[in-house]
């Protein structure tokens, strides 16, 4: 049983590779909404002006996923091993869920004002948080195998 | 016991038969529709497809991170770790149910005049609703392929 801690520190290290990534990822969504809300001149807080309030929902669920993340990507890369937390095991469902909300933030948007071209600066971050999650999984894969 | 080409084939046909229903739901949602003109908006198409394929993805992630977490607890209690059995065969399942049910939640939402927001988000729901279902479905009646064996332990 001693090699449990072990066990533990490699997997840590593994899960850990893409650090870098998953950082700028949940920066780049953070200031979304972020100049969305403090910005009302800026194209998000234009397209908020002119959107329901299902825009606001989605800019909000942004910002809380975005947070999430980040404090995972502090709490688990950058602090010492010593401080964990159990988002470690979820941050697949986390990326994916902020890909899911960017594609429907940027639709509604392209639908709502008629601005289709509105939807490719949400695309790209959605498929950057699709590939973080699957090179988080193989390296774990690659790990476990 | 080996899974021969067989075996497979008729898995596969179980698993056809097991989503027969989902074309049922999908001529609901025409008839619905019936005599109104469908008019596809190409963003609202192209949107339906991405949310879909991200919904089904999600649940598929789910799972193998459930197996993935059970791996590192076979190697933590010094068992040998499971295998991914027939990797495809689950993707599939996942993918076809999401893809389904997003069509579903499209035909229904152009149907019924739901807003875009609403619209989309039923899709995501719905496909992943769906991505859910042919797990469950998957691991109720395909018993013959399991997805994830028990592990087994080192000799000594």
């Amino acid at each position: 049983m001693t090699a449990v801690p072990a066990l533990r520190a490699a997997l840590r290290k593994s899960a850990n590779r893409h650090w870098l990534a998953r950082l700028i990822i949940g920066a780049w969504v953070f200031q979304i909404p972020l100049f969305g809300f403090l910005s009302p001149e800026s194209l998000m807080g234009r397209a908020l002006d002119r959107t329901s309030h299902m825009g606001l929902l989605m800019m909000t669920a942004l910002l809380a996923f975005s947070s999430l993340a980040l404090a995972d990507s502090l709490i688990s890369d950058i602090l010492p091993a010593r401080f964990s937390t159990c988002l470690m095991h979820y941050r697949h469902v986390g990326f994916m869920s902020m890909a899911l909300v960017l594609v429907i933030t940027g639709g509604g948007f392209a639908v709502t004002l008629r601005a289709p071209l509105v939807l490719s600066s949400f695309l790209v971050p959605a498929l950057f948080c699709v590939v973080v999650t699957v090179a988080d999984l193989w390296s774990r894969h690659l790990w476990s195998r | 016991m080996n899974p021969t080409p067989t075996r497979y084939a008729l898995v596969i046909f179980r698993a056809v038969l097991a989503l027969a229903w989902t074309s049922t739901a999908a001529a609901a949602a025409v008839t619905v529709a019936k005599g109104a003109p469908i008019v596809l908006d190409p963003t609202v198409t192209v949107l339906t497809v991405i949310l879909s394929t991200l919904a089904g993805a999600t649940a598929l992630f789910i799972r193998i991170n459930n197996l993935l977490l059970k791996q590192e607890a076979d190697r933590e209690e010094g068992c040998e770790p499971r295998k991914f059995v027939r990797p495809w065969l689950f993707a599939t399942a996942h993918m076809l149910g999401s893809w389904l049910m997003g069509v579903v939640a499209f035909l229904a939402g152009h149907a019924f005049g739901w807003d875009v927001w609403y619209g989309l988000m039923s899709v995501v729901l719905l496909s992943f609703g769906g991505a859910t279902a042919c797990e469950r479905l998957a691991e109720r009646y395909l018993s013959v392929l399991p997805l994830a064996p028990p592990p087994v332990p080192h000799k000594p």
